[in-house]
């Protein structure tokens, strides 16, 4: 039997008192405001958790932004090429029509004039803004307009008419996060979507023995390569091949020039970053500030051009009326740039749907995001007030209970 | 025959030990409710009865009684119980305050609800995002230097919150210090006065319960025990050693240490050791200021300085639209303003240290690629040199991680064109200064020709803190290094006057050559977006996101740990306190049990009295004529 001192019990419902004041605070404090930690201390690991799926979350909105933006721009992007497209086979149209040899002259002269508007509205089809107020076929150039229109006088058109379109703009190197680690390319190039032809440059110089003699690093396409001193000319044009651009390299059996032909119809854009071997092997032109692609060497012979070029050639032949070069070469140039175009609207159909997938995945994520770091970081209510109530009857139990045992000593009974 | 009086002399010691036990009943309820007080009993003994065996004794039949006295007065306590108290003492003060202190550093935190340091770091990296899909947007940039200013407005106020808790921390060290002094010194007066009481043979019951209470208050500052085994010598010892010997006290002292940023130690004032404090409110304040607390400053300064400087090597070498390239995003400020590093560390007026932050190899590597030659790396961490072997089949991202998971207290990286960096990072104790590299040394080629790092192998080509221009040691051609930053980075860290000036300078393109690049281009902005989830530093926490977590998780647990310990601590203090107060504590119903007994005792006397009193009236008065 143990001894009971006269503040022992006193003591003793006075400590689990507070004790139990403190858990009920910190349920109110729980209810008042539904969150399940009230501070660090109560679930350190949970915390830790919800710190994560919080930032995660977060960044799952800011890619399914992203995605958004440019499928928006892409989606302006697909129309103009649409119309483009039909501007195209109007052409080809007229260039059939035109092949057959059995217009006059002056027939011809009427067909060139829809060909000219044709070919105005379609310099105001590359040079179409987005939404937002950003070229859309520029490149990474998107404040300037991508393609420059010259206008003159033309033989055998009484206005002013197109002289030459040429491409200011830049390349595509911009990317654009859309999951953790992944990018893809966001900017469209017209010197790729509006481009005809394959394009063949032909070197000026002779470079048989040629051998590199310092480091040397080059741009092109995009893509960077690499020179090493001692590099012979059968090692550049290795490197040039497996750089992963769309470009071939070869030796001209004749004229023992380097040769660049693209594989796929686009301008090709070679940039030098280090050294002066591109000048000695006669690709480009050794006079210093100019940008692609107008810096190729001055002797360089440079084939292949724009949509633009093959309407203008066919406008112009049809003025001529040299219906034989119409049926011909003008009419393979246009097949070849309507196919161009299709191909790359198919490719940007395709990047399009891979966009939607990781769209609708991203939604997913999110949502499972969201629902797991509710349950952990938000309180069950009826847990709460279950265990409130709980608290609050056995608070008014010890109460009664301290106000009985609490009150009587001997000394009231003594007389 | 005894005396003629002697009944009367019965009566009257009864009435004297009888009123003697009243008072002390009268006593014991007055101070039932004082903090430390024992209920006191009298002991009454037997007066020494007649006749002892001696020659002068009277031939009567013996021995007769000559009633009560009181033996002496005592104080009711289990000295074993309370020496279980006192050992328990700095048990609780320990939990007690570390618990406190913890609440609040984790308030500091802010998380995972409010808007914290995260949250704003979260929001910078969506600045970024924004800024790569609109590359030519102003909007986005004013958008990016308004969150950086704001995260580094959140970093610096964290910063100054965890410096004043340290403050106030140091703040309660001195304090303490003054109140153990205070309450040694008042055990030391008290000692002398039961000292005194006691020669005179007195039991100065009050003056031990005060100086019992005080021992009790003491050890919650400090661990004590008490030897009380030479009545003459009250002694207290500490960790073995003595703060009290009777009258000598042991007073103790707060030093302030300038290796420790000036906060104070706490020494012994007569021969300035250091007190071994591990437990007790003087030692969880030490704990708390220089480890726990001063950790995590150095957690924050390491991640704001990887932060920084990541973002900036990004920022440099990016370009904006109008030209700018090569500006820092944020301000670094260097801890010397040597271009090499150098720097006076003894204060002799001689350069005599190198502080590099940061050292970059020439040659790009790729992660993938087995090493194909073996050595070891040597490097500095806590407790001394740490080598890390390689063989030729283990690739480099092996060789890196083996680096980082090591104790160097550096990390090592490939940064975005493949060159190995190391940076430096945030050391144990107070010896080594952070975020200097100290020592670089490689048995075989994969820092010196292979990572271009350093320009030899072997000890003699290493780089080593400890001399003046140790920069000379790295690799000619372009190794790079970068100066140490003032310490505290978290502290004056600070967004590119330039850029708030003119936000268009802030770059969000990459340029191949050398030519200014498109407005459109956003490589710069997009590398600077993706940091935010790529491995960047050592040790538990390799993303951003991991190191907030890690850490809150970290002060979490520690909150955790300390308050169920403070409360199970709690529980333990208090069922002793009820078995000491069972024993010691006063019991109204007894006393006033005890109250009647006397009460009975002194009446009973008082009769008794009054009856010898009537038959001395008889012999007196009524014998004879």
């Amino acid at each position: 039997m143990q001894r009971i001192s006269t503040n022992m019990p006193m003591l003793d419902s006075r400590f689990r008192m507070s004790e139990r004041d403190f858990r009920m605070n910190q349920v109110q404090r729980g209810i008042a405001s539904s969150r399940a930690l009230g501070s660090l201390r109560d679930a350190p690991v949970d915390a830790a958790h919800i710190i994560r799926l919080d930032s995660s979350g977060k960044r799952v909105d800011q890619y399914l932004d992203n995605i958004n933006y440019v499928r928006g721009r892409w989606s302006q992007a697909e129309g103009y090429m649409n119309e483009a497209v039909t501007i195209v086979q109007r052409l080809r149209e007229l260039s059939i029509q035109g092949a057959t040899g059995t217009y006059t002259k002056e027939n011809l002269g009427f067909m060139a004039i829809e060909v000219d508007s044709l070919m105005s509205e379609l310099s105001m089809v590359v040079n179409a803004k987005g939404g937002d107020g950003q070229y859309l076929f520029a490149g990474d150039d998107t404040s300037t307009p991508p393609f420059l229109i010259e206008n003159g006088r033309i033989p055998g058109m009484s206005r002013s008419a197109i002289t030459n379109v040429s491409y200011a703009g830049d390349l595509g190197r911009s990317r654009m996060e859309i999951t953790d680690g992944q990018t893809i390319e966001t900017n469209l190039r017209g010197n790729e979507v509006f481009w005809g032809d394959q394009q063949q440059i032909f070197g000026a110089n002779d470079t048989e023995g040629f051998t590199v003699t310092e480091a040397n690093r080059f741009i092109l396409d995009g893509k960077e390569v690499n020179l090493e001193p001692g590099d012979n000319i059968h090692n550049v044009v290795r490197k040039i091949n497996d750089a992963g651009a769309a470009v071939k390299a070869s030796l001209d059996p004749v004229t023992g020039s380097l040769n660049l032909e693209t594989t796929v119809p686009h301008q090709i854009w070679m940039e030098p970053a280090e050294g002066t071997a591109l000048v000695d092997m006669g690709l480009l032109t050794d006079t210093g500030g100019t940008k692609p692609p107008a810096n190729w060497h001055a002797d360089a012979v440079v084939t292949g051009g724009s949509l633009f070029d093959q309407g203008l050639a066919l406008r112009d032949a049809l003025l001529e009326g040299n219906h034989e070069r119409v049926g011909g070469v003008i009419v393979g140039g246009l097949d070849k740039g309507l196919d161009s175009l299709l191909r790359n609207l198919a490719d940007l159909g395709a990047k399009t749907e891979r966009l939607d997938i990781t769209s609708s995945r991203l939604g997913e994520e999110k949502g499972a995001i969201a629902d797991w770091k509710s349950s952990l970081a938000d309180l069950d209510l009826t847990e709460a007030i279950t265990e409130m109530s709980m608290l609050e009857y056995t608070q008014k139990a010890a109460y009664q209970v301290a106000g009985k045992i609490l009150q009587p000593t001997l000394m009231d009974f003594l007389r | 025959m005894s005396s003629t009086f002697s009944g009367i002399e019965i009566g009257k010691r009864s009435l004297n030990a009888h009123q003697l036990a009243l008072t002390t009943v009268g006593h014991n309820l007055s101070n039932a409710s004082v903090e430390g007080y024992s209920r006191q009993r009298v002991n009454m003994r037997s007066t020494d009865p007649l006749y002892m065996p001696q020659l002068n004794r009277e031939e009567v039949p013996g021995q007769i009684g000559q009633g009560v006295g009181v033996a002496s007065i005592e104080r009711i306590r289990d000295e074993l119980l309370e020496k279980r108290i006192l050992a328990q003492g700095d048990v609780a003060g320990y939990w007690r305050t570390r618990d406190n202190y913890l609440l609040q550093v984790e308030q500091i935190h802010q998380e995972p609800y409010d808007t914290s340091v995260r949250v704003m770091m979260d929001k910078f990296w969506e600045g970024w995002q924004e800024l790569s899909v609109h590359p030519e947007g102003q909007a986005e940039r004013q958008a990016v230097l308004r969150r950086g200013e704001a995260l580094i407005d959140g970093i610096n106020r964290r910063y100054d919150r965890l410096k004043e808790v340290r403050t106030m921390l140091n703040d309660d060290v001195v304090v303490s210090v003054g109140e153990v002094n205070g309450m040694l010194s008042e055990i030391k007066g008290l000692n002398e006065q039961i000292v005194k009481s006691e020669a005179l043979g007195d039991n100065p019951n009050d003056l031990y319960d005060r100086r019992d209470l005080l021992i009790n208050k003491l050890s919650d500052y400090l661990p004590v025990t008490v030897d009380n085994r030479d009545p003459d010598e009250f002694l207290i010892h500490t960790g073995g050693l003595h703060l009290i010997q009777g009258k000598q006290v042991s007073f103790l002292a707060a030093e302030p240490n300038p290796q420790n940023e000036g906060y104070h130690d706490i020494v012994w004032k007569d021969n300035a050791e250091l007190l071994n404090t591990e437990s007790g409110k003087l030692g969880s304040l030490v704990e708390l200021r220089d480890s726990d607390v001063r950790g995590e400053i150095q957690s924050l300064d390491e991640m704001s300085m990887a932060f920084a400087d990541l973002v900036n090597n990004v920022h440099r070498d990016a370009w904006s639209a109008n030209g700018s390239t090569g500006l820092d995003f944020f301000r670094e400020y260097p801890f010397v303003d040597n271009l090499s590093g150098n720097y006076d560390r003894s204060g002799d007026g001689e350069l005599d240290s190198t502080y590099a932050y940061r050292l970059t190899g020439i040659n790009t590597l790729d992660p993938a690629t087995p090493v194909g030659f073996a050595g070891t790396i040597t490097l500095d961490g806590a407790k001394g040199p740490v080598n890390i072997p390689y063989t030729a089949v283990d690739t480099v991202e092996m060789v890196v991680d083996r680096i980082n998971s090591s104790d160097a207290e550096l990390t090592a990286r490939l940064d975005r064109n493949g060159r190995l960096e190391l940076r430096a990072g945030i050391t144990d104790g107070f010896d080594n200064p952070d975020f200097v590299i100290r020592h670089v040394e490689d048995s075989g080629q994969f820092l010196a020709g292979y990572a271009g790092l350093l320009g030899g192998n072997g000890p003699g080509a290493a780089y080593d803190w400890q001399i003046p221009d140790a920069v000379l040691a790295l690799r000619p051609g372009g190794a790079a290094y970068s100066v140490s930053p003032l310490s505290h980075p978290s502290g004056w860290l600070q967004v590119n006057e330039d850029l708030i000036a003119d936000p268009s300078k802030i770059a969000s393109a990459l340029s191949d050559t050398g030519r200014v690049p498109s407005g459109g281009d956003n490589r710069g902005a997009l590398d600077i977006a993706q940091l935010r989830h790529k491995a960047v530093m050592a040790g538990g926490s390799k993303t951003f996101d991991d190191w907030f977590s890690l850490a809150a998780a970290d002060i979490g647990l520690k909150g955790e740990i300390a308050a169920q310990t403070n409360e199970s601590q709690d529980l333990v203090m208090k069922e002793l306190e009820d078995l000491r107060q069972s024993v010691s504590g006063v019991n109204l119903d007894e006393e006033f049990a005890e109250m009647i007994k006397f009460q009975h005792g002194y009446n009973a006397a008082a009769r008794f009295v009054t009856t010898i009193d009537k038959m001395l009236d008889t012999i007196i008065n009524r014998l004879g004529v």
